[in-house]
Protein backbone atom coordinates (compact mmCIF):
# COMPACT_ATOMS: atom_id res chain seq x y z
CA UNK A 1 0.00 0.00 0.00
CA UNK A 2 1.31 3.48 -0.84
CA UNK A 3 2.50 5.64 2.04
CA UNK A 4 -0.08 8.27 3.00
CA UNK A 5 0.71 11.90 2.17
CA UNK A 6 2.35 14.05 4.86
CA UNK A 7 2.15 17.75 5.75
CA UNK A 8 5.91 18.29 5.96
CA UNK A 9 6.05 21.25 8.36
CA UNK A 10 3.98 19.33 10.91
CA UNK A 11 5.10 15.79 10.10
CA UNK A 12 1.42 14.84 10.02
CA UNK A 13 0.31 11.85 7.91
CA UNK A 14 -3.17 11.62 6.45
CA UNK A 15 -4.98 8.94 8.48
CA UNK A 16 -5.14 5.64 6.59
CA UNK A 17 -6.68 2.25 7.26
CA UNK A 18 -3.54 1.04 9.03
CA UNK A 19 -3.78 3.91 11.53
CA UNK A 20 -7.47 3.27 12.09
CA UNK A 21 -6.90 -0.44 12.61
CA UNK A 22 -4.18 0.40 15.16
CA UNK A 23 -6.67 2.65 16.96
CA UNK A 24 -9.24 -0.16 17.07
CA UNK A 25 -6.56 -2.45 18.54
CA UNK A 26 -5.78 0.14 21.22
CA UNK A 27 -9.34 0.66 22.37
CA UNK A 28 -10.63 -2.91 21.88
CA UNK A 29 -7.54 -5.10 22.31
CA UNK A 30 -9.41 -8.34 23.06
CA UNK A 31 -11.96 -8.17 20.23
CA UNK A 32 -9.99 -6.08 17.74
CA UNK A 33 -9.86 -8.64 14.91
CA UNK A 34 -13.61 -9.32 15.01
CA UNK A 35 -14.43 -5.61 15.35
CA UNK A 36 -12.19 -4.76 12.40
CA UNK A 37 -13.69 -7.49 10.22
CA UNK A 38 -17.17 -6.20 11.07
CA UNK A 39 -16.21 -2.61 10.25
CA UNK A 40 -14.72 -3.59 6.87
CA UNK A 41 -17.82 -5.60 6.08
CA UNK A 42 -20.13 -2.71 7.06
CA UNK A 43 -18.02 -0.37 4.93
CA UNK A 44 -18.28 -2.74 1.94
CA UNK A 45 -14.53 -3.30 1.89
CA UNK A 46 -12.58 -6.51 1.42
CA UNK A 47 -9.46 -6.41 3.61
CA UNK A 48 -7.42 -8.12 0.90
CA UNK A 49 -8.21 -5.70 -1.92
CA UNK A 50 -6.64 -2.32 -2.66
CA UNK A 51 -8.93 0.38 -1.32
CA UNK A 52 -10.21 3.50 -3.01
CA UNK A 53 -9.59 7.01 -1.74
CA UNK A 54 -12.87 6.97 0.16
CA UNK A 55 -12.04 3.85 2.22
CA UNK A 56 -11.14 5.86 5.33
CA UNK A 57 -14.39 7.82 5.21
CA UNK A 58 -16.40 4.59 4.70
CA UNK A 59 -14.77 2.87 7.69
CA UNK A 60 -15.24 5.98 9.86
CA UNK A 61 -18.94 6.03 8.91
CA UNK A 62 -19.18 2.33 9.88
CA UNK A 63 -17.49 3.08 13.23
CA UNK A 64 -19.98 5.84 14.00
CA UNK A 65 -22.94 3.50 13.45
CA UNK A 66 -21.32 0.39 15.00
CA UNK A 67 -23.39 0.62 18.18
CA UNK A 68 -20.22 0.53 20.30
CA UNK A 69 -19.80 3.93 22.01
CA UNK A 70 -16.02 3.55 22.38
CA UNK A 71 -15.60 2.69 18.69
CA UNK A 72 -17.83 5.69 17.84
CA UNK A 73 -15.58 7.87 20.02
CA UNK A 74 -12.58 6.44 18.19
CA UNK A 75 -14.26 7.51 14.91
CA UNK A 76 -14.58 11.03 16.31
CA UNK A 77 -10.82 11.00 17.01
CA UNK A 78 -10.03 9.84 13.46
CA UNK A 79 -12.30 12.59 12.11
CA UNK A 80 -10.36 15.24 14.07
CA UNK A 81 -7.03 13.87 12.80
CA UNK A 82 -8.41 13.83 9.25
CA UNK A 83 -9.74 17.37 9.56
CA UNK A 84 -6.42 18.57 11.03
CA UNK A 85 -4.61 17.01 8.09
CA UNK A 86 -6.97 18.50 5.49
CA UNK A 87 -6.75 22.02 6.96
CA UNK A 88 -2.97 21.94 7.29
CA UNK A 89 -2.49 20.40 3.83
CA UNK A 90 -4.70 23.09 2.28
CA UNK A 91 -2.67 25.85 3.99
CA UNK A 92 0.60 24.25 2.87
CA UNK A 93 -0.72 24.15 -0.71
CA UNK A 94 -1.61 27.87 -0.60
CA UNK A 95 1.88 28.71 0.73
CA UNK A 96 3.50 26.60 -2.04
CA UNK A 97 1.47 28.40 -4.70
CA UNK A 98 2.49 31.81 -3.37
CA UNK A 99 6.21 31.01 -3.80
CA UNK B 1 18.15 -29.54 25.96
CA UNK B 2 16.14 -27.42 23.59
CA UNK B 3 17.74 -24.78 21.45
CA UNK B 4 15.98 -21.43 21.64
CA UNK B 5 14.48 -20.41 18.33
CA UNK B 6 15.38 -16.83 17.45
CA UNK B 7 12.27 -14.68 17.17
CA UNK B 8 11.98 -11.81 14.73
CA UNK B 9 12.64 -8.63 16.67
CA UNK B 10 9.61 -6.44 17.32
CA UNK B 11 10.40 -2.78 16.79
CA UNK B 12 10.25 -0.87 20.06
CA UNK B 13 7.12 1.27 20.28
CA UNK B 14 7.67 4.96 19.68
CA UNK B 15 7.00 7.48 22.45
CA UNK B 16 3.89 8.51 20.49
CA UNK B 17 2.59 4.91 20.44
CA UNK B 18 3.23 4.49 24.17
CA UNK B 19 1.31 7.71 24.90
CA UNK B 20 -1.63 6.58 22.77
CA UNK B 21 -1.72 3.17 24.51
CA UNK B 22 -1.73 4.81 27.95
CA UNK B 23 -4.51 7.18 26.91
CA UNK B 24 -6.58 4.28 25.50
CA UNK B 25 -7.22 2.92 29.01
CA UNK B 26 -10.57 1.09 28.62
CA UNK B 27 -12.25 2.55 31.72
CA UNK B 28 -11.23 6.10 30.76
CA UNK B 29 -12.41 5.67 27.16
CA UNK B 30 -15.74 4.22 28.33
CA UNK B 31 -16.32 7.23 30.60
CA UNK B 32 -15.42 9.65 27.79
CA UNK B 33 -17.80 7.78 25.49
CA UNK B 34 -20.70 8.33 27.91
CA UNK B 35 -20.48 12.16 27.57
CA UNK B 36 -23.00 13.65 25.17
CA UNK B 37 -20.49 15.69 23.18
CA UNK B 38 -23.06 16.62 20.54
CA UNK B 39 -25.27 18.55 22.96
CA UNK B 40 -25.01 22.23 21.92
CA UNK B 41 -26.01 23.38 25.41
CA UNK B 42 -23.06 21.50 26.91
CA UNK B 43 -20.72 23.10 24.37
CA UNK B 44 -22.12 26.57 25.08
CA UNK B 45 -21.72 26.12 28.85
CA UNK B 46 -18.11 24.97 28.40
CA UNK B 47 -17.38 27.89 26.05
CA UNK B 48 -18.75 30.25 28.72
CA UNK B 49 -16.44 28.78 31.39
CA UNK B 50 -13.48 29.09 29.01
CA UNK B 51 -14.41 32.71 28.29
CA UNK B 52 -14.61 33.49 32.00
CA UNK B 53 -11.23 31.85 32.65
CA UNK B 54 -9.57 33.65 29.73
CA UNK B 55 -10.88 37.00 30.93
CA UNK B 56 -10.01 36.39 34.62
CA UNK B 57 -6.45 35.39 33.78
CA UNK B 58 -5.94 37.88 30.95
CA UNK B 59 -4.94 35.04 28.65
CA UNK B 60 -4.99 34.88 24.84
CA UNK B 61 -6.71 31.48 24.60
CA UNK B 62 -8.54 29.22 27.04
CA UNK B 63 -9.47 25.62 26.26
CA UNK B 64 -11.43 22.79 27.79
CA UNK B 65 -10.14 19.60 26.22
CA UNK B 66 -11.08 15.95 26.42
CA UNK B 67 -8.04 13.86 25.63
CA UNK B 68 -8.91 10.75 23.60
CA UNK B 69 -6.39 8.10 22.56
CA UNK B 70 -5.12 9.87 19.43
CA UNK B 71 -6.44 13.45 19.65
CA UNK B 72 -7.37 16.16 22.06
CA UNK B 73 -10.96 17.17 21.43
CA UNK B 74 -11.70 20.83 22.11
CA UNK B 75 -14.99 20.69 23.99
CA UNK B 76 -14.99 24.36 24.96
CA UNK B 77 -12.84 27.33 24.01
CA UNK B 78 -12.44 31.08 23.90
CA UNK B 79 -9.95 33.08 21.86
CA UNK B 80 -9.12 30.17 19.56
CA UNK B 81 -9.23 30.52 15.77
CA UNK B 82 -7.56 28.97 12.73
CA UNK B 83 -7.23 25.29 11.92
CA UNK B 84 -7.47 24.06 15.52
CA UNK B 85 -10.89 25.66 15.94
CA UNK B 86 -12.00 24.40 12.53
CA UNK B 87 -10.82 20.84 13.19
CA UNK B 88 -12.24 20.80 16.72
CA UNK B 89 -9.00 19.48 18.15
CA UNK B 90 -5.43 18.45 17.41
CA UNK B 91 -3.43 15.24 17.15
CA UNK B 92 -2.63 14.07 20.68
CA UNK B 93 1.13 14.04 20.10
CA UNK B 94 1.04 17.86 20.06
CA UNK B 95 -1.31 18.18 23.04
CA UNK B 96 0.00 20.03 26.09
CA UNK B 97 -3.12 18.86 27.93
CA UNK B 98 -2.18 15.18 27.46
CA UNK B 99 0.67 15.79 29.91
CA UNK B 100 -1.79 16.91 32.59
CA UNK B 101 -3.99 13.90 31.86
CA UNK B 102 -1.18 11.34 32.00
CA UNK B 103 0.29 12.74 35.22
CA UNK B 104 -3.01 13.73 36.85
CA UNK B 105 -1.30 16.96 37.90
CA UNK B 106 -1.16 20.57 36.68
CA UNK B 107 1.15 21.10 33.72
CA UNK B 108 2.91 24.42 33.22
CA UNK B 109 5.16 25.59 30.38
CA UNK B 110 6.26 29.19 30.85
CA UNK B 111 8.43 29.41 27.72
CA UNK B 112 7.72 26.65 25.21
CA UNK B 113 10.63 27.61 22.94
CA UNK B 114 13.00 26.76 25.82
CA UNK B 115 11.13 23.72 27.13
CA UNK B 116 12.88 20.47 26.09
CA UNK B 117 9.55 18.61 25.82
CA UNK B 118 7.79 21.28 23.78
CA UNK B 119 10.35 23.20 21.74
CA UNK B 120 9.86 20.99 18.65
CA UNK B 121 6.06 20.84 19.02
CA UNK B 122 4.47 22.15 15.78
CA UNK B 123 1.94 24.12 17.83
CA UNK B 124 5.00 26.03 19.08
CA UNK B 125 7.14 26.13 15.92
CA UNK B 126 4.31 26.65 13.42
CA UNK B 127 1.35 28.09 15.33
CA UNK B 128 3.10 30.40 17.77
CA UNK B 129 1.99 28.90 21.09
CA UNK B 130 4.56 30.14 23.61
CA UNK B 131 3.14 29.31 27.04
CA UNK B 132 0.68 26.92 28.70
CA UNK B 133 -0.88 26.41 32.12
CA UNK B 134 -3.45 23.64 32.59
CA UNK B 135 -5.09 21.50 35.26
CA UNK B 136 -6.53 17.99 34.87
CA UNK B 137 -10.30 17.41 34.69
CA UNK B 138 -11.64 14.47 36.65
CA UNK B 139 -14.78 12.59 35.66
CA UNK B 140 -17.47 11.32 38.00
CA UNK B 141 -15.79 7.92 38.38
CA UNK B 142 -12.37 9.38 39.09
CA UNK B 143 -10.84 9.07 35.62
CA UNK B 144 -8.81 12.02 34.34
CA UNK B 145 -10.65 12.96 31.16
CA UNK B 146 -9.00 16.13 29.90
CA UNK B 147 -7.72 19.50 31.00
CA UNK B 148 -8.73 23.13 31.44
CA UNK B 149 -5.99 25.49 30.38
CA UNK B 150 -4.83 28.87 29.16
CA UNK B 151 -2.32 29.36 26.35
CA UNK B 152 -0.34 32.41 25.35
CA UNK B 153 1.55 33.66 22.33
CA UNK B 154 4.25 35.13 24.61
CA UNK B 155 6.18 33.48 27.46
CA UNK B 156 4.32 33.90 30.76
CA UNK B 157 5.13 33.57 34.45
CA UNK B 158 2.27 31.60 35.93
CA UNK B 159 1.57 31.94 39.64
CA UNK B 160 -0.24 29.97 42.33
CA UNK B 161 -3.19 32.34 41.73
CA UNK B 162 -3.36 31.27 38.08
CA UNK B 163 -3.41 27.61 39.10
CA UNK B 164 -6.00 28.24 41.82
CA UNK B 165 -8.30 30.00 39.34
CA UNK B 166 -7.89 27.17 36.82
CA UNK B 167 -8.49 24.58 39.52
CA UNK B 168 -11.70 26.31 40.63
CA UNK B 169 -12.94 26.59 37.04
CA UNK B 170 -11.90 22.99 36.40
CA UNK B 171 -14.15 21.80 39.23
CA UNK B 172 -17.03 23.65 37.59
CA UNK B 173 -16.18 22.00 34.23
CA UNK B 174 -16.24 18.59 35.91
CA UNK B 175 -19.65 19.35 37.45
CA UNK B 176 -21.03 20.40 34.04
CA UNK B 177 -19.57 17.35 32.28
CA UNK B 178 -21.15 15.09 34.90
CA UNK B 179 -24.58 16.51 34.03
CA UNK B 180 -24.11 15.36 30.42
CA UNK B 181 -22.60 11.95 31.24
CA UNK B 182 -24.82 8.88 31.06
CA UNK B 183 -24.60 6.51 34.01
CA UNK B 184 -22.77 3.25 33.21
CA UNK B 185 -26.02 1.30 33.58
CA UNK B 186 -27.87 3.54 31.13
CA UNK B 187 -25.05 3.29 28.60
CA UNK B 188 -25.05 -0.56 28.58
Amino acid sequence: MAEPPVVAAYGLRRPDLDQIRAAVRRVSPVTADAVWAGLLSSAGLDGAQPHGDDAVERVVAAMKTSGDPVIALCARAVTIRLSSYEHLAATAEIVRNLR
Amino acid sequence: MSIPVPRPEQPAPTAEEVTMRLLADPDRMRELARIDLDDPVLRARLDAIARDTRERLGATISLITLVLDSVQLIAGSDGLDGWMAAAGGTPVEWSFCANAVLSGRPYVVEDAARDPRQLANPLVTQDGIASYCGVPLTGSSGQVLGAHCVLGRQPEEYTAEHLAALHEAGLEVSRVLAEYTQSPAAAD
